[in-house]
């Protein structure tokens, strides 16, 4: 079908082969693609699409696949594009800290290429060694340093895309900005509806003069919230601010070499960069704080590979679950950050009242969950019934005016909450978007929206 | 004009105008404006749209209507060691509305970017008279497209904005102005480089041309020790003439909202000198009581003053812009007298994605009503 464009081997349609592609990070759903394509230039995504539009194909993007929603979860009878040989870092321009890349490069390649000469690439998903910039600009990507630095949107300048006519457009500049409408902000987390990008331009930063890392604990989570809030109260933003509950350290100390203490109710992982001499009156005055709320313990890495080894154990904190459950279920919701102690005292009644085990990670300094339901899939229907556990905490979320999704992305996974943070008016003024880029709707048609809309001839007709 | 009083009223009257096929354009408090000034049948002005209707100091997270001034707000924040990391010019009188819908900043750009980057959540009243809500109030949050984010710049050519959330800031607890005089715009550029190098970080940098030379004014904002520290190093590596705590600000306010013509200009902050010697010198020479200002961490100037002699000025803004555009930037005129406007496209060439613009524009706005014809390429 498609061997012509990128080649018989890059081509894949054997059940074997489609096994690879028949989900993304959200593994319990899987759905087999009638054929999946690895194009190499932007020429041979335009052509695929093209083909798959003769073929009346509905086509789902995919980056490394390391997604948590099913943004790249194929659909029935849909051209799964992988942009996985798509790796190239096109240009880096030091003066003006841009660098154009193509979308398949890995989040942590861009910082390390840009290392020795002493910048880097802030958003920082947990996945960041595998995740590729391209699926970080489906998703909007964040990462514990985005509570300083913000997230993808904040550090993506322009992009190359295609859409669903197989015509190749430039979005947004280089060059502050740009005339028009910003349709870089709309692309931008848009999970993969409004077309393929296929080149990326992101501005870097430079590295901080200091960093320092502080890892406290406490007897309960009421207290580290409340350490999180008086110090951000104090006018310090650090660059990031982490939360794990009890259960989430018993699983990372039995994952990775840390030697956090299990008897504790709550730790802190908190980092605050900048300018050196900035950064010790700050961190000092978060200490300081710390101690007054009671911490249990405070600790300072003695060199970079023990702060390294703390983050390390922190990021790696969803796949550690495995070592305390057969299974868990990711979740991810925003709340307001003065309603941290609240919410998680509701999730822990939650956790009590349905017989589930939850064990929370998350990044506190912007109220963002990611509440983990620990269940056993060969047990009856624990999945079906974890999984409702997690559709309750989006509940709670709602309730206290947060968000179902700050990072993750909605997805296949959360389309039918949107209904719930948004009404009918809402969706249908994000439509006009997806209808201006894609009236077809060939792309992720199912993802996102939790009704089928059509693109009327003209806005206005549902 | 209209004022109405609630989001609710202007939804009203919005369905109004749809029904009798009436255009609409949206204003802030002073009137209208935007580079290319649309012919509207009726004009919708948000200054009664002017409460905060919710500020929750301890989530750093303030929700506030269209109407409201840029002071006014950063008023209430200065209660709570809060501010908007946005400082557009005019703050006395611009809306933050106005702010956002054309995309205004001030010198904090250079640190904290532009609405977009401080946009968390927007009600906006369509041009159907249909409210609808984008984003939230919580800092993250990515269920769904980003319409706060894509309503930013868009001159009221999509729809009206109602109410914005914001993400604030703490005000810093100490601030420094180096003022560096007798610079030329390569030495702007120099003097970025070094604080890049020496891993510094201002939170505003901006150079005041005087027809001669341009006086850097670089601001150090946060905690005494790091502000501090940041100035000694400054001063120790930039090996030139300064002058510490006189800040510049009047001249940049000046260079910002003076005149009758207001000019922006971008283009890569390493372009800065080439820039200089190709539009803004030639642009400041063909004004009367010329002023400028760049930003040369952002890659922005502004060049603004009065029009006596409109064919010199005219002589002068084609091949600025000629240039610009060759060089991946804009010159917009976003004031300009009638008889510029009518010979000199205030945006400049529209960009290679304009056919989606359409498209967005054609979706949000099918009668073409709300400001017609007066946003990039006419949309």
């Amino acid at each position: 079908m498609f061997a012509d464009i990128v080649g018989a081997e890059n081509c894949i349609t054997d059940p074997a082969g489609l096994r690879v592609y028949e989900c993304d990070g959200l593994t319990g759903t899987r759905v087999r693609p009638a054929a999946v394509v690895l194009p190499a230039t932007t020429d041979e995504v335009a052509r695929c699409i093209v083909r798959a539009g003769e073929l009346g194909m509905a086509i789902v993007p995919r980056g490394s696949g390391t997604g948590l929603s099913g943004g790249a979860l194929p659909i029935v009878g849909a051209l799964v594009i992988g942009m996985s040989r798509m790796r190239a870092i096109l240009d880096v321009d030091l003066e003006n800290q841009r660098m154009r890349v193509q979308p398949g490069v890995i989040n942590l390649d861009i910082s390390k290429h840009l290392a020795p000469l002493g910048y880097y690439y802030a958003p920082d998903p947990s996945s960041q060694s595998v995740c590729s910039i391209g699926g970080n600009v489906a998703e909007n990507s964040g990462g514990a340093h985005c509570l300083k630095y913000g997230f993808t949107i904040n550090h993506v300048v322009a992009l190359t895309m295609v859409l669903a006519s197989g015509e190749v457009v430039e979005i947004g500049s280089p060059v502050a900005d740009p005339l028009g409408y910003d349709l870089t902000s709309a692309v931008i987390g848009s999970e993969g509806l409004l077309g393929i990008v296929t080149e990326v331009v992101v501005r870097f930063l430079r590295k901080p003069q200091a960093t320092r890392t502080v890892f406290a604990t406490f007897p309960s989570t009421d207290e580290a919230g409340e350490a999180v809030s008086q110090i951000i109260s104090a006018g310090i933003v650090p660059a990031a601010i982490e939360m794990m509950d009890a259960l989430a350290i018993e699983a990372i100390v039995a994952s990775t070499h840390v030697d956090w203490p299990l008897d504790v109710g709550a730790a802190l992982l908190m980092d605050v960069d900048g300018i050196a001499a900035e950064v010790e009156e700050t961190a000092d005055a978060a200490v300081a704080i710390l101690q007054r709320i009671g911490a249990v313990e405070i600790r300072n890495p003695h060199d970079e590979s023990e702060r390294a080894l703390m983050w390390k154990g922190r990021k790696g904190a969803f796949a550690a679950m495995g070592r305390i459950s057969p299974n868990y279920y990711v979740q991810d919701g925003v709340i307001p950050r003065s309603d941290i102690a609240r919410v998680l005292r509701e999730i822990s009644e939650l956790s009590q009242r349905s017989g589930f085990r939850i064990a929370n990670v998350f990044h506190a300094g912007d109220g963002n969950l990611h509440p983990l339901v620990l269940y056993d899939a060969r047990s009856g229907d624990e999945s079906e019934r974890a999984e409702h556990v997690a559709s309750e905490i989006l509940q709670i979320c709602i309730k206290y005016g947060g968000s179902i999704t700050g990072e993750h992305g909605v997805g296949a996974d959360k389309a039918a909450y949107m209904g719930e943070m948004f009404n009918d008016d809402d969706l249908e003024t994000m439509h006009y978007v997806r209808c201006a880029f894609d009236a077809t709707r060939t792309f992720n048609p199912t993802k996102v929206f939790p009704a089928p809309r059509i693109c009327g001839d003209r806005a206005g007709v549902r | 004009m209209y004022a109405p009083a609630s989001i609710d009223e202007a939804a009203e009257l919005l369905r109004d105008f749809a029904a009798k096929r009436r255009t609409v354009g949206i204003t802030g408090a002073v009137g209208p404006s935007g580079p290319a000034r649309a012919r509207v049948d009726e004009t919708v002005s948000t200054r009664a749209l002017a409460e905060i209707v919710d500020y929750v100091p301890t989530d750093q997270i303030v929700t506030v209507q269209a109407g409201m001034t840029v002071a006014r707000l950063q008023a209430a924040l200065r209660k709570h060691d809060q501010r908007l990391a946005l400082d557009p010019p005019a703050a006395e009188r611009t809306t933050i509305g106005g702010a956002v819908a054309s995309a205004s900043y001030g010198p904090l750009r250079t640190r904290y970017g532009t609405a977009r980057d401080v946009i968390v959540g927007m009600t906006i009243v369509r041009a159907d008279g249909t409210i609808a809500r984008g984003g939230g109030k919580v800092v993250k949050n990515v269920a769904g497209f980003d319409i706060p984010k894509l309503m930013v710049g868009t001159y009221g050519t999509l729809a009206m904005v109602g109410t914005i959330t914001f993400r604030l800031h703490p005000l810093p607890q100490a601030s420094c102005d180096v003022v560096f005089p007798g610079c030329d715009a390569a030495t702007l550029r120099s003097l970025c480089a070094t604080m890049t190098q020496a891993q510094l970080e201002p939170s505003a940098v901006y150079g005041i041309f005087d027809g001669v030379s341009y006086a850097c004014a670089v601001r150090f904002e946060g905690f005494p020790a790091g502000v501090g520290a940041q100035r000694d190093a400054l001063l120790a590596l930039a090996q030139r003439e300064c002058s510490e705590g006189a800040s510049l600000d009047a001249q940049h306010e000046a260079a910002r909202t003076a005149g009758d013509v207001q000019l922006k200009i971008t283009t890569a902050p390493s372009k800065i000198g080439e820039l200089h010697a190709r539009a803004i010198a030639p642009l400041y020479a063909a004004l009367a009581s010329a002023r400028a200002v760049v930003y040369p961490e952002v890659g922005a100037a502004f060049v603004s003053g009065d029009c006596i002699d409109a064919p010199r000025l005219l002589a002068a803004l084609a091949p600025a812009r000629a240039w610009v555009e060759s060089a991946g930037g804009t010159l917009v005129t976003s004031e300009a007298p009638a008889e510029i406007r009518a010979s000199f496209d205030p945006w400049g060439t529209p960009p290679p994605s304009f056919a989606l613009m359409r498209a967005l524009k054609e979706r949000f706005d099918p009668d073409r009503r709300l400001s017609p014809g007066s946003f990039v390429g006419g949309l």
